[in-house]
Formats: C-alpha cells, sequence, structure tokens
C-alpha cells in the first residue's frame, strides 16, 4: 500500500481543519472530498473540495463520529486516503483499521500506536518504561477497591482524569480531600459521556504548571525529527486559547532536553506521521510526559510560521511512503509565531457559547498575518459543533512584533452577528505577564478580573450614533418632522 | 421618535431630530450633532460632536453590531412600549438557558423545594456541560424540559413560585 501517491483524498472533518487540509491536497492536483451532515449549512470548507459527499447520523457529531459511515462514503467514492483532522475520528483505532480493510491509506500513525497513545495509562506505562518523565499518580485499575486512598497518597493536590480522555475534557483539579469523592463521580460520568470510557487515574497537579509540547514526526522508514516546542499554557479550563513558540520558558539547554525527549519517544513508538508529545513543565525546570496526541494539533501553523515546513504535505507525503529525506539539523526556526483562536463565545457571560449568523466578516491581513478561516459571510453558528471559528496566526522577527502583530491583526478582525472572544484575546496580549512571557497554565484565571474588559472606555456617544443613524425608523421619523417644529421640541408620544 | 439602545445591559433613551443642519441625537440629557455616511459594504463614517471614526456596521431586526476602535458592540434598538412589556414578564423566577443546546439531567419537579444556588438540571452545549441553578429559595412551580430535550437560548427550563415575600 505504501509507495504509491495519493489521488483522491477524503477529509473527514469539517471547519476550519478541513479548508486547511483542502487547500494544501488540492495544490498539490490531488482530488478531494468532504463528508457533511445534510443538517450542515454554508461554511467555507465544502466550497474547497470537488465533492460533499453527505454523512448520516442521528446528530451531525453522530455523523463524524460513525466509523461504519465514513468508511462507507470513502470507500464508495474511490478514495485511496482518508485524512481524519483534528477531534472526531482522529485518534480513533478502528477507523485506521477499518479503512486499511478497504485498501485505504489512513493519514495518520498505525493503529497499535493510536491504541497505546489512546489509553493514557498504558501511554504512561511506555513512557516511563523507556526512562522518560512522568509525574507521580495512580491508577483506578490498578485495584478499584483502594483507589481513592492511593489517589490521595500522591500527594495533593491532585488531578483526575479519565484514561481514555484528552483535550481537558473530564479533568478535574481536587485540593481537599473532602470533594475527593464527589470529583471522582463527575469524572467519571464526563468519561463515560465523551469518551465511554469511565475508567480514571489521578496524578500529582503541578502549581503554576506550563504546558509545553513538541511537534513530532516519523516515517514509515524508521526516521524520526522534531519541529520544536509551542507553549500552550494559556487556557481556559484545560482548553488551549492562545499558543506561541518559541515558549518564552525554555533556555537553550532544555529546549534540546525537551524536544529530544519528545522525539525519543515518538522513536520508541515506531511513530509515523505527525504527532504531538505534551509535556507538564514546572517552575523548577522538571518536565513531566503527559500525553502523546497521534495527530495533527489546531496549533501546528504556529510551527509552520516559524520552519517554513507544511505539515499537512508532510503528512501527505509519509503516508504515501515517501521518506521525510531530511535530516533533524536541516530543521531551522526563523522569529516568533502566535496563535489565537477565535470562538463563537462570550466572556461577558462566562464564555456560553454564542450562535447567530454571520452578517458581516472582515478578517485581518497584512504582513506576517495568516488566516485559517472555516467561515464566510453570511453562515449561521450553531450549537451542534465544538465553537472555534477560526484561527489568527502571526508571524514577527521578534516575540515582540508578533505580539503587536497579533494584536492589530484582532481589532482588525470584525465578525458581526455572532458574539466572538477577540476583544478577550487583546486584552490576554496586552496583559503584562503576558508581554513578559511569565505565566502559567492559571494566568487566565488568577487574572479573570483584569482581563474582564470592565474596566474599558467606550467611544459611547459614537456607538449611539452608528446604532441610531443606521435605524431607518428613527432616521424616517427625524426626517419627517421639519426642522423648524423639530426645533422647538416637545415632540412626544 | 425615542428609542431604547441597550449596549451592554445599560439602557440609553436616545431621540433624534433633525436640525437647520443635519441631525441631533439626544442620549439621556446629554445632546450632540451627528452624521452617518456609507462608504460601501459595510464600511461607515460616523461623527457625533468633534469625533470622528470609521466604522463597520450590520443589523439584523432590533439588532445592530458596531465594530469601532478595534471592538465589536452589539446593540439592541426598541420602541420604548417594547422595553415596557418585557420588563413585565419578569425572568426571576424562572431559570432560562444560557445558550442554545441540549438538557443532560434534570434534578427537580414539581413541588420540589429549592434553596437559591441549587442545581436544578445539567445542559450541555458545544461539548460544554452547564449547570443551572435555583434564581432564588423557593418551590419548583413547572419544569418545562426533559433529559435530552433540545433548547433554544433563553427557554424557560423551570419555573419556581413567587416567593411569598416578594411584592409585586
Amino acid at each position: 500500500m505504501t509507495g504509491a501517491p495519493i489521488r483522491r483524498l477524503l477529509v473527514a472533518n469539517r471547519g476550519e481543519i478541513a479548508a486547511r487540509i483542502l487547500r494544501t491536497a488540492r495544490a498539490q492536483g490531488i482530488e478531494c472530498a468532504i463528508v457533511r451532515h445534510p443538517s450542515e449549512e454554508g461554511g467555507l470548507a465544502p466550497q474547497l473540495a470537488d465533492a460533499v459527499l453527505p454523512i448520516d447520523g442521528a446528530t451531525p457529531v453522530a455523523a463524524y463520529l460513525d466509523v461504519a459511515e465514513i468508511v462507507r462514503v470513502a470507500r464508495e467514492w474511490g478514495a485511496d486516503a482518508v485524512h481524519p483532522g483534528y477531534g472526531f475520528l482522529s485518534e480513533n483505532a478502528r477507523l485506521a483499521r477499518g479503512l486499511a480493510e478497504a485498501g485505504i491509506r489512513f493519514v495518520g500513525p498505525t493503529p497499535e500506536v493510536i491504541e497505546l497513545m489512546g489509553d493514557k495509562i498504558r501511554a504512561r506505562n511506555f513512557v516511563v518504561a523507556r526512562g522518560f518523565p512522568v509525574a507521580p499518580s495512580a491508577i483506578e485499575a490498578d485495584d478499584p477497591d483502594s483507589f481513592a486512598q492511593r489517589a490521595l497518597a500522591v500527594g495533593l493536590p491532585i488531578l483526575i482524569k479519565p484514561a481514555a480522555g484528552g483535550g481537558g475534557k473530564g479533568m478535574r483539579i481536587v485540593r481537599d480531600a473532602a470533594v475527593l469523592d464527589a470529583e471522582l463521580a463527575t469524572a467519571r460520568r464526563e468519561g463515560e459521556r465523551y469518551f465511554g470510557d469511565g475508567r480514571l487515574f489521578v496524578e500529582r497537579y503541578v502549581e503554576r504548571p506550563r504546558h509545553i509540547e513538541v511537534q513530532v514526526f516519523g516515517d514509515s522508514h524508521g526516521n524520526v525529527v522534531h519541529f520544536g516546542e509551542r507553549e500552550c499554557s494559556v487556557q481556559r479550563r484545560f482548553q488551549k486559547i492562545i499558543e506561541e513558540t518559541p515558549s518564552p520558558a525554555l533556555t537553550p539547554e532544555k529546549r534540546t532536553e525537551i524536544c529530544d525527549a519528545a522525539a525519543g519517544i515518538a522513536r520508541a513508538a515506531g511513530y509515523i506521521g505527525a504527532g504531538t508529545v505534551e509535556f507538564i513543565y514546572g517552575a523548577d525546570g522538571e518536565f513531566y510526559f503527559l500525553e502523546m496526541n497521534t495527530r495533527l494539533q489546531v496549533e501546528h501553523p504556529v510551527t509552520e510560521m516559524v520552519t517554513g515546513f507544511d505539515l499537512v504535505a508532510e503528512q501527505l507525503r509519509v503516508c504515501a511512503g515517501e521518506a521525510l529525506g531530511y535530516a533533524q539539523s536541516a530543521i531551522t526556526t526563523q522569529g516568533h509565531s502566535i496563535e489565537l483562536r477565535i470562538c463563537a463565545e462570550d466572556p461577558s457571560q462566562g464564555f456560553v457559547p454564542a450562535t447567530g449568523t454571520i452578517h458581516l466578516l472582515r478578517e485581518a491581513s497584512g504582513p506576517g498575518v495568516r488566516v485559517d478561516s472555516g467561515i464566510h459571510q453570511g453562515q449561521r453558528v450553531g450549537s451542534d459543533f465544538d465553537p472555534l471559528l477560526s484561527k489568527l496566526i502571526v508571524h514577527g522577527r521578534d516575540r515582540r512584533e508578533a505580539i503587536a502583530r497579533a494584536r492589530q491583526a484582532l481589532r482588525d478582525t470584525a465578525l458581526l452577528g455572532v458574539t466572538t472572544n477577540t476583544a478577550y484575546l487583546d486584552r490576554v496580549l496586552g496583559h503584562p505577564q503576558f508581554a513578559a512571557g511569565d505565566y502559567s497554565t492559571a494566568f487566565l484565571d488568577e487574572q479573570a478580573e483584569v482581563l474582564s474588559g470592565k474596566d474599558e472606555v467606550l467611544s459611547l456617544d459614537l456607538l449611539m450614533t452608528a446604532a441610531a443613524l443606521s435605524d431607518r425608523q428613527l432616521v424616517d421619523a427625524a426626517a419627517s418632522v421639519p426642522a423648524i417644529y423639530a426645533a422647538m421640541g416637545g415632540w412626544r408620544n | 421618535m425615542k428609542k431604547i439602545l441597550t449596549l451592554n445591559g445599560e439602557q440609553h433613551a436616545c431621540t433624534l431630530t433633525r436640525t437647520s443642519t443635519g441631525l441631533r441625537l439626544q442620549a439621556g440629557e446629554h445632546s450632540f450633532d451627528c452624521a452617518l455616511d456609507t462608504l460601501g459594504d459595510g464600511r461607515y463614517r460616523v461623527r457625533a460632536g468633534d469625533a470622528r471614526r470609521e466604522a463597520l456596521i450590520a443589523q439584523h431586526g432590533d439588532q445592530v453590531w458596531i465594530h469601532l476602535d478595534g471592538r465589536t458592540h452589539a446593540i439592541e434598538r426598541l420602541n420604548p412600549l417594547d422595553v415596557l412589556a418585557a420588563s413585565g414578564r419578569g425572568g426571576a423566577n424562572s431559570a432560562l438557558s444560557p445558550m442554545p443546546g441540549t438538557i443532560l439531567t434534570v434534578q427537580v419537579k414539581a413541588g420540589d423545594t429549592v434553596k437559591s444556588g441549587q442545581v436544578l438540571l445539567t445542559m450541555e452545549s458545544m461539548k460544554l456541560e452547564v449547570t443551572i441553578t435555583a434564581p432564588h429559595d423557593g418551590e419548583v412551580a413547572e419544569v418545562l424540559c426533559a433529559p435530552g430535550q433540545s433548547v433554544p437560548v433563553k427557554a424557560t427550563l423551570v419555573r419556581l413560585a413567587t416567593q411569598p415575600e416578594a411584592t409585586s
């Protein structure tokens, strides 16, 4: 199966990442299809695909998670490869196997590696056995009866995680032994709901940690390289919202150490394709393996901006059986890159998801500005999917220039009709702690008050003018009153 | 003619009148000359007193979105009578959905006594789980949703009986 170029690619995803993958694949002359649920309307990705294939499901999300349905559609369309994007089935070994049985390639690692890294406990044991650092932990399955007791023995605070988890879902920090049982029950429920698996484990929670990850890449010829790190500590409820590279926390020595560890883990696993090894980085410079994501990450563009590589193109080459063809030393970085996740949510209302129609859209542009967008003007944004609308990625010669460009680009981004987090992101970038590079995963919580924007000064007269004078009714009513009477006032109803 | 413009939860009573030279907006006690010129494609030049700025404006029904100085603001424009009618409906005795989504669990039934802040139900939207709590102590008058049900934003999910000590 290896050795043949990809001619027909099915992208089993939607939104900005589907559009991102389609752009690279089409530029290579690959014929592309995309799946979509009949209830979906609009979106940029379907406009870029040669074919849009309907998928069936009780809900739109269920359709994207239906392995048999994706395999059926891929086979019927005659795909010779399927790119899963991120989320949905991107880390599903059954999809990789089902496709292999149908003679279709999966753009990703082998099912065995997906299974190994998808089971957080097995992954952890694998990493420990090969001498890489992990945080002290307790695993429920070792002895369920004594789990709560062993969890406390790890030493508070602890972090409860679903064994099958990822992306922060179902994770709980416990600082007080009294709430342990209740938090375990909640985490188990969430694990069952999101991953169909209620097994848990706990890890020592590193206070004010940083989350640093390393982009790794392997080919089917045994070569493994890394593309440097990404700093992903700006998080809300374990969800990343701003990522950057290089990390302002790492010295050159630490960078080499953490990147080499990541490449070592990927090499030990026989990793093929794009993967990301995530680490917890403590204030003392110690780091622990967190998990490995066996797919393209949301934040992959910052790596592309500083290395000049197209990671999707590399994925497709490796999937076609080609060797990477370059050594670690050929991968160099230049400047600084930051990614901002633009989401349909309302920061002033506790970040509840927002819906609506995009009545007017202006995306940012300019030197060093890239927008990975999945939306267009006139599109309806519903509540069926994740709130990520687009990603703003900037590049600068140094971190200071990247921040300045990011802030300008955010202010140039206008998405009228759906509430987004752009102003909030701008306030995060403008915070002195962010400017200093001195932040941890606790940053957004600790600075919530400052970041709320309550103190921002409004140009109220201008806003009232814009609102009133764009109101046909108001303007027509004013115009119908002769100026002489209007000047006399007293017109009330 | 007067309209109530609501921005960030604050209401501004605005009256627009014609003058011999243009338009004048009275916002509360404060009034100023103003103008709005279209530049095409959703772009406008806004003038309020001595201040001038470019803005992007889009509108739909009562709602207008204005992108000015790098920030987007949503403003609702209502006739004063509609604002009055809306305030009479009273949401204080009801738990509303803060977002569109699906009901996961309902933990109360009609007749239950609940304390302020007690969890009434949980719902999910865009993969986020949100708990809906009682706005005050009281008795559950009516549960208007069930697990698995999809609800729009601001739907009344649970109604509480009016507090005995509450006036009006």
